[in-house]
């Protein structure tokens, strides 16, 4: 229902105009919410900051609606705009001291694949990774993106979004199964 | 109180309009005819101008700004003639037909077979000077509260005489007329 | 893609935003439109609110200084014309006066 209204909105000849009217730009939120908020939430593990992050980039965009040319093109906008804001968030907060993770404290053995515990943990370990190789995790795993296109949205050559991948995934495979062995 | 006022406007503005003496167009046509010609329309307006461009510290100006600011208009049609008759009594009838209304009163007449001489008081202070002579015609009316004082006052710059002052009108009377020998 | 990288994609799907997500952002974006609505002191736009104001005082200054300069040139206008209307009634009025006073010389004898 919700993608039929956003199909509407960016099908109308003067989509600018419907977008900037109430009902228009909440389509397209509605539409894109899901997408933008669970970068932020996956990122930072702090519905707060999540929430705060996603606001900020939909108003972001309607500022900016006249850039937007086209729903591919504005979906791409989202996504890098809420990748570029939820990295320097990061980097102005600092420490990840100040951002306090949300979740179950970290388990101690007793898991298998499936399990809700074990994918809880998994999130925590994402989103104690380094910033960039953490958003390159969340792009290629929530948005299911290819490294060619992480690449070009992040602004890094591709075999960095490569390594990234390599590492991220060895360190955590290598983690879970200390804890899991233990 | 506005109402009060209002009407004393109004009655003001009566006065004045019944001391402007209705120039005839004949005078005016006689201006064609004449070798010298000066006509002077000041209306209340015109009158206000000119007494705020007199300096009172002047002291050719402050007698003639102070007579000046009882004032609501002057009116003067004065012709100069190359020749006897290129006038008649009937271009200025109308203007001696109007004073035969009871606000006018005639306080000096002076009549030969040549020359006309008439000065009339309105009772409410305006003037009318009607001079006519084989080869010259002038009509000189003065609207507003003037006394014979202020005119005295005029006597130095413009030799105004006493002529009116020692011939003011207590009420209508019949005018004084003299034949002068020839 | 193996199982632990399946793992991985199941434990990061994406996840709905809060209910009240849309309304707050609308919120937002509705106070937004009102601050644009509000006029703008910064910048381009003030140089440009200055810019049209000092224009203006120039062009109302003229204005004035012109009618000033006209009501000035009729003002002295009027005044010549009101002593060339005193000179001619002071001169009708001496005539007058050296017709009369020999009459009433003889009307007092």
């Amino acid at each position: 229902m919700v993608a039929g209204q956003m199909a509407e909105v960016m099908a109308s000849a003067g989509w600018r105009t419907t977008a900037r009217e109430d009902a228009g730009f909440a389509a397209i939120v509605r539409e894109h919410q899901s997408m933008v908020y669970s970068i932020a939430w996956h990122f930072f593990r702090n519905r707060a900051l999540a929430e705060e992050i996603a606001q900020d980039v939909f108003l972001a965009l309607f500022k900016n609606l006249d850039g937007i040319e086209s729903p591919g093109h504005l979906e791409a906008w989202l996504r890098r705009t809420t990748s570029n804001r939820c990295i320097d968030a990061w980097r102005k907060k600092g420490h990840k001291e100040e951002i306090p993770m949300e979740g179950l404290p970290e388990p101690s053995g007793g898991m298998k694949m499936g399990d809700p515990i074990l994918r809880e943990t998994l999130r925590k370990m994402v989103a104690s990774l380094p910033e960039q190789q953490r958003m390159v995790m969340v792009l290629k795993y929530t948005e299911d993106m290819d490294p060619d296109e992480i690449a070009g949205m992040l602004g890094m050559p591709v075999r960095t979004v490569w390594s990234h991948l390599r590492r991220g995934v060895g360190m955590l495979r290598e983690k879970l199964g200390r804890v899991m062995e233990s | 109180m506005r109402t009060k006022l209002l009407v004393s406007l109004l009655a003001v503005a009566g006065v004045m309009v019944a001391q402007q003496v209705k120039l005839p167009p004949a005078l005016d046509k006689l201006a064609s005819k004449a070798k010298e010609v000066t006509t002077v329309n000041l209306g209340p307006e015109m009158m206000g101008l000119a007494t705020k461009f007199m300096d009172a510290k002047k002291p050719d100006e402050a007698e003639v700004k102070k007579v000046a600011s009882k004032l609501r208009g002057v009116y003067v049609r004065s012709y100069e003639f190359e020749k006897v008759g290129d006038y008649t009594e009937a271009d200025f009838a109308e203007i001696r037909e109007q004073m035969k209304s009871p606000e006018w009163t005639n306080i000096i007449s002076n009549r030969s077979s040549k020359e006309l001489s008439e000065i009339y008081m309105h009772k409410d202070g305006g003037m009318l000077i009607l001079s006519a002579e084989p080869r010259e015609l002038t009509v000189v009316n003065i609207v507003g509260n003037i006394t014979a004082e202020d005119l005295g006052g005029l006597s130095g710059q413009f030799g105004v005489p006493n002529v009116v002052t020692r011939e003011r009108p207590k009420a209508k009377a019949p005018a004084k007329q003299e034949e002068e020998e020839e | 893609m193996d199982r632990f990288e399946q793992e991985l994609k199941d434990a990061l799907k994406r996840e709905p935003a809060p209910e009240w997500f849309a309304g707050a952002v609308m919120a937002r974006v509705n106070a937004e439109r009102q601050r644009k609505q509000k006029p703008v002191w910064s910048g381009w736009a003030r140089m440009r609110w200055v810019a049209a104001s000092m224009v203006l005082v120039a062009v109302v200054g003229g204005v004035r200084f012109e009618q000033d300069r006209r009501e000035r040139v009729r003002g002295e206008q009027a005044k010549q014309e009101l002593m060339a209307a005193f000179q001619v009634m002071g001169m009708k009025l001496r005539e007058v006066e050296e017709r009369v006073l020999p009459v009433i010389h003889r009307g007092e004898e």
